[in-house]
C-alpha cells in the first residue's frame, strides 16, 4: 500500500515517472560529483595524433579536434553543467517568485498589468537575454548564469502569481468554516500544496531549459570559457569534428537532453507527490463490475408492443435497443433493450433519472453516440430507413433532414466562433444545395416563427451576444430549418430560467401543432411532461418501466412512476442503485442481479421481483404498458433455477 | 401567426452587447498597443541604457580601445555626454528613427548597413520556421486529437505522446546536429551550411521548428479532443455535416483560438533558437552576427542586434493577438488581455 507511506520520499515514489527521474538523478549525482576527479585527466590530454578519431578501446565514444576523449570529457563535464543550470534556476526562483507573490498580492489594477507584463516577457527567450547581459559583462559565467536565470524568471512569476492570489482570496473564503477544518490546515493542506504544484511543476521546467540554454550559450563562445568547459562547450569541439566523428557532437548533446528531462521529470514526480488528489487517483483501483442480463425478455416486449399499437404511422421505430459505454474489461450499459415507437406528430415524452439512458436512447437514434459507446439493436428505423444496417451515406441522408435536436445547454450548444446566420444556414446549404441569400431568408423566418426579435440583426450576431431564452429559440429555429420529421428535445429547458422554461415548451408545442413535426421530449420532470406531451414513457436503468397516456398521469401502475409523481424519488440526486457496470462480456450472464432492477428501492417488492425480470406487458387502458410483477395480468412464468 | 411573446428583457440584454462591442473593441485595441508600446520603450531603454551599464567610458566601449582622443572627444560632444540622461535618450530613440545605429567598431561598417544584409535572411529563416511549426503541429495534432478522441486508441494515444515528447526534449541544436549527420553528411540531400538556395534553408528551419512543432502537437491533440466533446460540435453532427467539413468549419477555428496563446510562446522562443541554430549552420543572419559582436565588444552591433531580434518577437505577439481577436469574437470582453 503505497498510499499509507508517509513523508515526500515515500509520495514521490508514487508518480508513474517517478522511478525514472530518481534513476537519473541518481545516475547524474554520482557522475557529477566523481566526474572531473575520476576522467577530468583524460577530458584535458591533448593527443593530436589521435584527432577525429571514431570509437575505438581508447576512447569508447571517439576523440575530438585536438584528439580528447569524448566520453571522458562528457562526463567530466556534468559537474560544472549541473552546477549552472541549478543556479540559474536559483537566480531564476529569487527574482520571479518573491516578483509574482507581491504582484499576486496587490490589487487586480495591478495585478492584471502584471499579468500582461509578464505575459510579454514570458515571449523574449531566455537566451536573448542572457546574451544581453552576456554583452554588458562580458563572456563569461556570471553573466551567463544572471541572464539566463532573469530570462527564465517571468516562467516562475506566473504560476508564484496565481499561488499567492489563491492564498489571498482565502481571506474571502467561508468554506473554512463551513467544512470545520481548522485555517492552518486549510491554507497548508488544500491551498499550499494544491496550487504549489503549478510552481514545482514550472520550476522542473525551468531547470531544463536553463540547462539548455546555458549549453547552448556555451556552444556560442560566451558562456563557460576555456580552459573550464561544460557540456555546451563539449559540444562546440565536437561540432568541429562533425564530418569525421559525428559522435564528438552527438554525446554532450545526449547528455544535455538527458540531464534536461531528468530535471523535467523531477519536478513533475515532485508536484505530483505534493497533488493530493491526484496522488489518490493513482492508488485506487476500478470497481469490480457485477453483471446483469442485458436483455432476454426482447421477444416478448415486441410481441407485445406491436399488439399495443394503433394505427398512427411510426415516425421512428426502435427495437431491442443496447447501448454500452466504456472499454475491455469496465463496460457500463446505459441502455438495455429498448422497444419504442414515435407515432408522426406526436408529442412523447421520455422520463426517467440520470443514468435512467433516455438521452442515449434518442442520441442513439440521431446517431450522435460519442465514440466511446457500443450499440446494438434489433431494429432502428428512422422514416423507413433502418439506420442500423444502413451505410454511413445513407443513414447521413436518411438524417439530414428530417431530424434535428435541441440540446439541453444553448449557452454550449452553439459554436462560438461562427455567427448565428452561418450557423442556422449550414446544413440546408450543405444538403439541399440552398444559396446563401435564400438560406438567410428562411433563417430570418424560421427566427420569427420562434419569436425572436430583429432577427435579421440576429443573423450577423455572435452566440455570446444573445441570451440563454434567446440562444434556446435559436437552436430551435436551427432545428426547424430543414422542415424536421421529429424533434429531439433533450432537457431543453432544465439550463434556463424558470421563466424562459415556459415560452421555450411553448415554441416546441406550436411547431408541433402547426407543422405536424413529432417531439420527442427528454425530461427528468414528469411535471412538465404530463403538461405537454401526449404519451409518456417512463425508464429505469436502461429499461422501460411504463407506457401510458397523459390522460392516465394520475393514476400510473408502476411503483417507480407513482414515486416519480409522489415526488417520493428526488430526481435530482443518483439513483441508490447506479449502473451495473458488466465485466468481461456483455452478454446475459449472473442471476444474481436478475430480478427488476427497481426491486431495491420498492416498496412493493416481493420474492419473485428478486430472481425475474418482468417484461413490458399490456395493461388495461390504451397503448398502457408495464413492467411489474404486482400489475401483470399475465399467468406467473415458470420459476427460475 | 401567433408567435409566442419575446422574452423582453432577454432582448434588451442582448441589445446592450452589441451596441457596446465598438466600444470594447476600442478598448482591447489601446490596451493591446499599450502593452506593445510598453514592450517597445523597455526594449529602447534596455538597448540605450546597455552602453552605460558596461564598466569603464561608454564612449571608449561604443568607440572600441583604438581610437585616438580626439575621435572619442569628437563622439562625447555627439552623443551630448554632458547632458542629462533622458535627452542622450531622446538623441538615441531620434537617431535611431532615421536608422542611424552608429559604426561598427570591429569592421566601421555601418551597423545599418549590416542589419539590412542580415535581417532578410533571419526573418527568412524564422518565416520558414514559423509556418512548419504551425503546419506541423496542427495537423499532427488535430489529426491524432481526432485519433484519439473520447479515451479511445490508449495505445496510439501512448505511442503520440512517447514521440513528441521526445522530440520536445531534444534541444534545437541536437536536432540540428542529428539532421546534420543523417541528411547532409549521410544521404547528402541538403547542403550542412551556407545559405545558397532553397535547399540549404531545409535543415536549419527543421531544426528549429521541429521541437516547438512536436510541443505544439501536444497542445493541440489536448485541445481537439476537448473540442469535439463540445456541445456546439454535437450540434454540427446533429446537422449531419460531413467529416471535413466538421473539422474545417467547426473544430479547426476552436482548437486554433485556444492553441494560439501558446503558439505565441513557442514562436518567440523559436527566434531566441534561431541565434544558436544560425551559428550550427553558419546562416548569415543576425544570430551569426551578434556572437561575435559580443566576444569582440562591438558594442553598436550588439544593441542593433538585441533591438532587431526583440522588435521580431514583439511582432510575432502583436501578429498572434491579432488573429487570435480575429477568430475569437468574445476576446475583445476579456479583461486580462
Ligand atoms: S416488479 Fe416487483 S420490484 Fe419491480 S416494480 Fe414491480 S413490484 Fe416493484
Amino acid at each position: 500500500m503505497r498510499r499509507r507511506l508517509r513523508g515526500l520520499p515515500a509520495a514521490v515514489l508514487s508518480s508513474p515517472t517517478a522511478p525514472l527521474a530518481l534513476l537519473l538523478v541518481a545516475a547524474f549525482v554520482v557522475i557529477g560529483v566523481i566526474g572531473p576527479g575520476v576522467w577530468g585527466d583524460a577530458a584535458v590530454k591533448v593527443r593530436p595524433d589521435l584527432a577525429y578519431q571514431g570509437p575505438s578501446a581508447r576512447a569508447l565514444l571517439g576523440t575530438d579536434s585536438l584528439g580528447r576523449d569524448v566520453l571522458a570529457r562528457t562526463l567530466a563535464a556534468t559537474r560544472l553543467s549541473l552546477l549552472l543550470a541549478i543556479a540559474a534556476t536559483c537566480v531564476a526562483t529569487v527574482i520571479g517568485v518573491p516578483a509574482g507573490v507581491l504582484a499576486g498580492l496587490a490589487g487586480p489594477r495591478v495585478r492584471r498589468w502584471t499579468a500582461r507584463g509578464v505575459g510579454l516577457a514570458l515571449a523574449v527567450p531566455g537566451i536573448l537575454v542572457a546574451l544581453f547581459l552576456i554583452a554588458v559583462t562580458g563572456p563569461g559565467n556570471l553573466g551567463m548564469v544572471l541572464g539566463v536565470g532573469i530570462g527564465i524568471s517571468p516562467l516562475f512569476a506566473r504560476a508564484a502569481q496565481t499561488l499567492a492570489t489563491s492564498i489571498a482570496e482565502l481571506d474571502y473564503m467561508a468554506a473554512a468554516k463551513v467544512i470545520g477544518v481548522s485555517r492552518r490546515r486549510l491554507l497548508t493542506r488544500y491551498v499550499l500544496l494544491n496550487t504549489a504544484e503549478p510552481l514545482i511543476l514550472q520550476i522542473g521546467v525551468g531547470a531544463n531549459l536553463s540547462l539548455v540554454a546555458v549549453a547552448a550559450l556555451s556552444y556560442l563562445g560566451v558562456g563557460v570559457q576555456a580552459p573550464d568547459y561544460d557540456w555546451g562547450a563539449v559540444l562546440h569541439s565536437g561540432l568541429e569534428a562533425l564530418y569525421t566523428s559525428p559522435l564528438a557532437a552527438i554525446t554532450p548533446g545526449a547528455a544535455i537532453t538527458l540531464a534536461g528531462v531528468m530535471f523535467s521529470l523531477l519536478g513533475e514526480a515532485i508536484a505530483r507527490s505534493l497533488n493530493p488528489a491526484l496522488r489518490i487517483a493513482a492508488g485506487r483501483k476500478e470497481r469490480t463490475p457485477r453483471g446483469t442480463p442485458a436483455n432476454d425478455d426482447a421477444p416478448t416486449a415486441e410481441k407485445s408492443v406491436e399488439a399495443a399499437m394503433d394505427n398512427a404511422p411510426a415516425v421512428a421505430r426502435i427495437r431491442g435497443l443496447q447501448v454500452e459505454f466504456g472499454h475491455g474489461r469496465s463496460t457500463v450499459a446505459a441502455v438495455r433493450g429498448v422497444d419504442l415507437d414515435i407515432r408522426a406528430g406526436e408529442v412523447l415524452g421520455v422520463v426517467g433519472e440520470s443514468g435512467s439512458g433516455k438521452s442515449v436512447t434518442a442520441l442513439a437514434l440521431a446517431g450522435l453516440l460519442p465514440p466511446s459507446a457500443r450499440m446494438r439493436a434489433a431494429t432502428l428505423e428512422f422514416q423507413g430507413v433502418d439506420l442500423a444496417t444502413a451505410g454511413r451515406r445513407a443513414r447521413r441522408a436518411a438524417l439530414a433532414n428530417r431530424l434535428s435536436v435541441v440540446f439541453q445547454d444553448p449557452m454550449s450548444s452553439l459554436n462560438p466562433l461562427i455567427r448565428i446566420g452561418r450557423q442556422l444556414t449550414e446544413r440546408v446549404r450543405v444538403h439541399d444545395g440552398l444559396d446563401r441569400a435564400s438560406a438567410l431568408g428562411r433563417a430570418e423566418e424560421r427566427l420569427t416563427t420562434v419569436g425572436l426579435s430583429a432577427p435579421k440583426r440576429r443573423l450577423r450576431q455572435y452566440p455570446h451576444e444573445l441570451s440563454g431564452g434567446m440562444r434556446q429559440r435559436a437552436m430551435i429555429a436551427m432545428a426547424l430549418m430543414s422542415d424536421p420529421a421529429l424533434i429531439i428535445a433533450d432537457e431543453p429547458t432544465t439550463a434556463l430560467d424558470v421563466t424562459i422554461q415556459r415560452q421555450i415548451l411553448d415554441v416546441l408545442l406550436e411547431v408541433n401543432d402547426r407543422s405536424g413535426t413529432a417531439v420527442l421530449f427528454i425530461s427528468h420532470d414528469l411535471a412538465v411532461v404530463g403538461e405537454i406531451c401526449d404519451r409518456i414513457v417512463v425508464m429505469y436503468l436502461g429499461r422501460i418501466v411504463e407506457v401510458l397516456d397523459r390522460a392516465m398521469l394520475d393514476s400510473p401502475s408502476h411503483p417507480y412512476t407513482r414515486a416519480l409523481l409522489g415526488a417520493v424519488i428526488d430526481l435530482d440526486t443518483d439513483p441508490a442503485s447506479p449502473l451495473t457496470t458488466i465485466s468481461g462480456q456483455a452478454g446475459p450472464s449472473d442471476s444474481a442481479s436478475a430480478g427488476c432492477p427497481f426491486a431495491p428501492r420498492c416498496p412493493e417488492a416481493m420474492e419473485r421481483c428478486r430472481t425475474e425480470m418482468p417484461g413490458l406487458e399490456p395493461e388495461a387502458g390504451v397503448g398502457h404498458m408495464v413492467a411489474c410483477w404486482a400489475r401483470t395480468t399475465a399467468p406467473i412464468a415458470e420459476r427460475v433455477g | 401567426m401567433t408567435s409566442t411573446t419575446i422574452d423582453t428583457a432577454a432582448g434588451t440584454e442582448a441589445d446592450a452587447p452589441a451596441a457596446a462591442r465598438s466600444g470594447r473593441w476600442r478598448a482591447f485595441v489601446l490596451r493591446r498597443l499599450a502593452t506593445i508600446a510598453g514592450g517597445l520603450v523597455f526594449l529602447l531603454v534596455i538597448t540605450f541604457l546597455m552602453i552605460h551599464l558596461v564598466p569603464g567610458d561608454p564612449v571608449r566601449a561604443s568607440l572600441g580601445l583604438n581610437v585616438s582622443p580626439e575621435v572619442v572627444a569628437a563622439r562625447r560632444a555627439q552623443l551630448h555626454l554632458d547632458r542629462p540622461l533622458w535627452v542622450q535618450f531622446w538623441y538615441y530613440v531620434r537617431d535611431l528613427a532615421h536608422f542611424k545605429f552608429g559604426t561598427s567598431i570591429q569592421t566601421g561598417e555601418p551597423v545599418d548597413q549590416l542589419i539590412r544584409n542580415r535581417l532578410t535572411a533571419t526573418v527568412q529563416l524564422a518565416v520558414a520556421a514559423m509556418a512548419l511549426v504551425l503546419v506541423i503541429s496542427l495537423l499532427l495534432g488535430m489529426c491524432f486529437g481526432w485519433l484519439t478522441a473520447g479515451g479511445r486508441r490508449r495505445r496510439t494515444e501512448l505511442g503520440f505522446n512517447l514521440v513528441s515528447g521526445t522530440v520536445t526534449a531534444v534541444p534545437d541544436f541536437l536536432t540540428g546536429t542529428l539532421l546534420v549527420v543523417v541528411f547532409a553528411l549521410g544521404t547528402h540531400w541538403f547542403p550542412a551550411s551556407g545559405r545558397q538556395g532553397p535547399q540549404s534553408m531545409v535543415l536549419p528551419a527543421l531544426a528549429l521548428a521541429l521541437p516547438p512543432a512536436f510541443f505544439l502537437a501536444r497542445v493541440v491533440r489536448i485541445e481537439t479532443v476537448k473540442v469535439l466533446e463540445q456541445d456546439y460540435i454535437r450540434t454540427a453532427k446533429a446537422n449531419q455535416l460531413p467529416t471535413v467539413r466538421l473539422f474545417v468549419r467547426h473544430v479547426a477555428p476552436n482548437v486554433l483560438a485556444q492553441s494560439l496563446t501558446v503558439a505565441g510562446l513557442a514562436l518567440g522562443g523559436l527566434v531566441g533558437g534561431s541565434v544558436v541554430i544560425e551559428n550550427i549552420f553558419a546562416w548569415p543572419g543576425i544570430g551569426t552576427a551578434i556572437v561575435p559582436a559580443i566576444t569582440g565588444h562591438d558594442y553598436p552591433v550588439v544593441q542593433a542586434c538585441i533591438l532587431v531580434l526583440g522588435l521580431i518577437i514583439l511582432l510575432v505577439n502583436a501578429l498572434v493577438d491579432v488573429v487570435l481577436v480575429a477568430l475569437n469574437p468574445r476576446m475583445t470582453a476579456l479583461k486580462e488581455y
